[in-house]
């Protein structure tokens, strides 16, 4: 089955209380229990926070679900009548989002949220079977809590949900029981699925200091007596001090009453009038306000006895927890708390005087008692696992909704849009397609083919993207349009008018487009004349995102190259394997090239015509970028400038299922601190601590960079942490390339004596003063050669420079080509005698490999990354000294020895694959 | 939204989170007062979530975007 769990429970203030914990915890566990059996998938407000967290923690195995997220449509929520149009439209466009994909089952994680934030509820029963938690009907019990005008509309709205609901699934036998009461639920249709406790709560172990870790935080010195939950007037809060100060005084002395959550300053005012009241001294009872889950297992676990005087629960959970922590427990006998405990030893009366300090009193004095509740907690707890629930809950589930189907859309859905029929044959295809387009509808189509395929750009980037645009179509391409612009295209040959129409009807209840026209056309005369223009932007927006993209498209950020191509490794990494990927796009994927530009992302259609060497007359479709879920998103680039701007919208995207992969090229400014600005390094920094909270993959170009990449994740990166995982980079073997003319005097010079060829950015780590020193040495002992740098001027080399541009081999046997193209660096490899690659850190090494597929020996420093890339093709040197490394150039000069074997080198087309390769691997 | 604008009312809803029972009074008021009360819940919203204005707005929508936005502003088709 499809099943899909609407996860606004944990999104809303609810993830800080039970329903929260309940509705994470249950997901989770049932996530893993359908594993292989169910198809999983989670819907996310995109208008409400805790998306990351849940992804996170619902995934099994660092295999995180499915997910999807639904708007943002803001300002919803129930209490503020000025959102009444925007709450409608979105919940007809989460109806929409929930019916879509065509689920079998959707569960409603919480349908007790939106009255202060912007959850909604659907605005029709789904198609699909539809399960919702039933957490309890507090609220009909206190006629207090109904009291606003407002409040209660939400609350009966809520209520109509529920009773709507295919299958109720209880959080406790009592919650049933009173739901079959107080809402005459058939009994069939809710089922109680009970609660669980996590793992961590759990009996002491052996070896914790207890004493003195609660001391230090809270201030405890004596056995106490403990309350946790909250403090509205049902908790009964006030009656436990109560209680608490009629314990005669001897057994005071000798204990504390510890009550633990967060009080808003109302209830401590109230509490602080019944310690004043009751003579009770400040340090009889300690409020220790939130705690965290590490230090409320340490006071679980150190108590003497807990105590939870609620007078109504739907569960419970925090005596769950208590009695898993091997906690002497008491509950009050009321609704599903005995249930809980399960042990009459365990329950007082609070509404009976005296009972519940009678209780206390009891427990405090009798160690055996004590040990009892103890015991029986524990073996209690033992059968509350979310294993258990989610058990239950797929039991009910399965057995429920096999069989049933998706109901309203076979045969039930009362009014199908009313759609326009085209009737289109080769002779208006051309004209009627952009119509279909604005007023989308069925199509009947009549007739042969036209003779020709669609030919403008326009049309051929719809079918095949960048790689279509210089194609000429096929007759057929017609068809594929419309079919992606129309509601189902019939062909009529053959088919009677019948017929036909039972094709029409089908489509118009069940193609996903015609299910959004239909929301469409429910608002466009009942909401959207009350909407604004920007609100109903938003709803369109939410509603057409509704539905996930046909093809998986591969966003590429191209946002920096695309302004400048700075011609260095890395934009020739990023040209290479983009222009690979445009050409022949992976089975299935749209590659779409896209730009950072005032605030969004934008469809670089230039940059990528330019690269693919296409030019296109008139418009490409799209400017700006739309999420459905079904993406990649592509760090191709460093984006080190765009990112930190550009990381908000990404996040969003993240949270609405775009899987995140960022290529490293290298980690030089953290392995290799001294050899950039400070300034950059922060930045790199920032941008690896952007890559490693957004990512789900960082590539890396060698094992070495995978290495360090993983090394600094584990020391800098608490939580969750990307996956990090290797490619192959290619290199161009020269063929393609044509040699450039030559400056007249290197060209001589070259020729004339054999030359050392230095490729690379000048800046410190690439060791060119190093070879500098050298080749002087050498040139003073009388031998004659030419050193050639090729390489655009970087940073922290000023002296470096002056001495390259003062130096009085300049121009004779010492060349620097600052701003050389890829013809003039063509002709200069082949005229040169051997590649020196003394860089002392780098990510991968492409000059190494560009030089050995020309056929060039290399000189080369013994590096790892070098030796993993180049293996023993280099003659490499291992010293950090001019003379060593003049004896080493000037050996080689000698011998001229062969260079050794290497490992398999990959053309462009090959890295491209293998990256294409790795990311489908972590999709 | 001016930022002196949207801190000033931050800071008046953190004042009122430490006094609730004053909250508690002046919510009770307003709330006499719908059209005020949608207005001021309007604008707390607004302060509440910066986030927003990574939103799309009606100059930003994609193709198939702006077609449905057209379509449903246009109101059904004769």
């Amino acid at each position: 089955m499809k099943i899909l769990i609407d996860m606004q429970g944990v999104q809303t203030e609810s993830r800080f209380r039970g329903i929260g914990r309940y509705c994470l915890a249950v997901t989770r566990a049932f996530v893993e229990r359908c594993r292989g059996l169910h198809e999983m998938t989670l819907l996310f407000n995109a208008s409400l926070d805790g998306i990351d967290e849940a992804i996170e923690a619902t995934a099994v195995d660092r295999e995180r679900v499915r997910r999807r997220a639904v708007g943002p449509v803001r300002n919803t929520s129930f209490d503020n009548r000025a959102n009444d149009a925007r709450r409608n439209a979105a919940e007809r466009v989460f109806t929409h989002a929930l019916d879509v994909e065509g689920p079998d089952v959707v569960w409603l994680g919480s349908v007790v949220e939106g009255f202060l934030d912007d959850a909604i509820v659907p605005h029709a029963l789904p198609d699909a079977f539809t399960v919702a938690t039933l957490y309890d009907l507090i609220p009909l019990h206190d006629a207090d809590y109904l009291g606003q005008a407002r409040f209660r509309d939400w609350y009966m709205n809520r209520l109509g949900v529920l009773q709507r609901s295919d299958l109720l699934l209880a959080i406790s036998e009592w919650v049933r029981s009173d739901a079959i009461d107080r809402l005459g639920v058939d009994p069939d249709r809710i089922v109680a699925i009970g609660a669980g406790v996590d793992p961590r709560f759990s009996p002491p172990v052996e070896g914790i200091d207890h004493k003195s870790i609660l001391h230090e935080r809270f201030g405890i010195q004596r056995p106490f007596v403990m309350y946790n939950g909250g403090f509205d007037k049902r908790k009964n809060v006030l009656a436990l001090i109560e209680a608490y100060a009629s314990l005669p005084e001897a057994l005071r002395v000798g204990h504390t009453l510890v009550i633990v959550g967060r009080v808003d300053a109302l209830a401590r005012e109230r509490f602080t009038d019944t310690l004043l009241a009751r003579q009770l001294r400040p340090d009889e009872v300690v409020f220790t306000g939130f705690v965290s889950d590490e230090d409320l297992v340490h006071l679980y676990q150190a108590c003497a006895l807990f105590v939870f005087p609620s007078e109504r629960e739907g569960f419970g959970l925090a005596p769950l927890e208590a009695m898993a922590c091997g906690a002497p427990t008491l509950v009050n006998n009321a609704t599903s708390l005995p249930e809980v405990v399960g042990n009459p030893e365990a329950l007082f009366d609070a509404c009976q005087p005296g009972a519940m300090a009678a209780r206390i009193e009891a427990v405090l004095t009798d160690a055996s008692l004590a040990r009892r509740l103890r015991d029986s907690g524990l073996d209690r707890a033992s059968h509350f696992t979310w294993r258990a629930v989610a058990a239950r809950a797929l039991t009910a589930i399965e057995s429920r909704a096999a069989g049933v189907g998706r109901r309203r859309s076979d045969g039930q859905l009362q009014s199908p849009p009313s759609l326009p029929l085209y009737r289109i044959d080769a002779s208006n295809v051309a004209a009627t397609l952009p119509v279909v387009r604005q007023w989308p509808g069925s199509v009947f189509w009549s007739g042969a083919l036209p003779d020709v395929g669609p030919s403008s750009a326009d049309e051929r980037f719809r079918l095949g993207g960048y790689a279509a645009l210089g194609s000429l179509g096929a007759p057929s391409d017609w068809l594929t349009l419309l079919e992606a612009a129309a509601v189902g295209v019939v062909h009529t040959k053959g088919l009677s008018e019948e017929a036909l129409q039972v094709r029409l009807e089908t489509l118009r209840r069940n193609h996903p487009l015609a299910r959004q026209l239909a929301a469409e056309q429910a608002m466009a005369t009942s909401i959207a004349p009350s909407l604004s223009d920007d609100d109903l932007a938003r709803v369109a927006d939410a509603l057409v995102r509704a539905t996930p993209a046909r093809h998986t498209r591969w966003l590429v950020d191209v946002t920096h190259i695309a302004a400048k191509d700075l011609g260095t490794g890395v934009h020739r990494v990023v040209r290479s394997i983009l222009r690979e990927w445009l050409l022949h796009p992976p089975e299935g994927v749209e590659v779409a090239p896209i730009a950072f530009v005032e605030g969004r992302f934008h469809h670089a259609h230039a940059y990528a015509c330019q690269l693919i060497g296409v030019s296109v007359e008139g418009k490409l479709p799209d400017d700006v970028v739309a999420i459905t879920g079904n993406e990649v998103y592509v760090g191709l680039d460093w984006a080190m400038e765009s990112l930190p701007s550009s990381s908000q919208l990404l996040r969003t995207w993240r949270r609405a299922g775009v899987s995140m992969h960022f290529i490293v090229h290298d980690v030089l400014p953290v392995t290799m601190p001294d050899a950039f600005h400070p300034q950059s390094r922060e930045r790199f920094t920032g941008w690896m601590n952007t890559i490693a909270s957004l990512g789900d993959v960082l590539h890396c170009v060698s094992q070495t960079t995978a290495t360090e990449v993983t090394t600094w994740l584990s020391e800098h990166k608490a939580g969750r942490t990307p996956a990090v995982s290797r490619f192959e980079l290619g290199a161009e073997t020269g063929a393609e390339q044509q040699p450039g003319e030559l400056d007249e005097i290197l060209g001589m010079a070259m020729s004339a004596r054999p030359s050392l060829l230095m490729v690379g950015t000048v800046e410190p780590r690439k060791g060119h003063e190093q070879v500098l020193d050298a080749v002087e040495l050498l040139w003073e002992s009388g031998a004659d050669l030419n050193l050639v740098i090729v390489g655009h001027r970087g940073w922290l080399v000023n002296d470096l420079v002056e001495r390259l541009q003062q130096h009085g081999e300049k121009s004779k046997r010492l060349f620097w080509l600052d701003a050389a193209d890829d013809q003039t660096l063509e002709t200069v490899y082949e005229l040169s005698t051997v590649l020196v690659a003394a860089s002392r850190g780098e990510g991968y090494g492409l000059p190494l490999i560009e030089a050995a597929q020309r056929g060039k020996p290399v000189i080369a420093r013994s590096l790892p990354v070098f030796r993993e890339v180049a293996g023993d093709y280099p003659s490499y040197f291992n010293t950090e000294s001019a003379s060593g490394l003049a004896t080493h150039i000037a050996r080689w000069l000698v011998d001229r020895p062969r260079p050794g074997s290497h490992p398999a080198w990959r053309s462009w087309k090959e890295s491209a694959a293998s990256l294409r390769q790795a990311m489908e691997n972590h999709q | 939204m001016s930022s002196v604008f949207r801190r000033a009312i931050r800071n008046l809803l953190h004042f009122l989170e430490r006094y609730p029972a004053l909250k508690r009074v002046i919510v009770n008021l307003i709330y006499r007062f719908p059209a005020l009360d949608a207005t001021l819940r309007t604008v707390a919203h607004r302060v509440a979530h910066p986030e927003a204005v990574l939103d799309v707005d009606v100059t930003s929508l994609s193709e198939a975007s702006r077609r449905a936005y057209e379509r449903m502003r246009a109101g059904p088709r004769s």
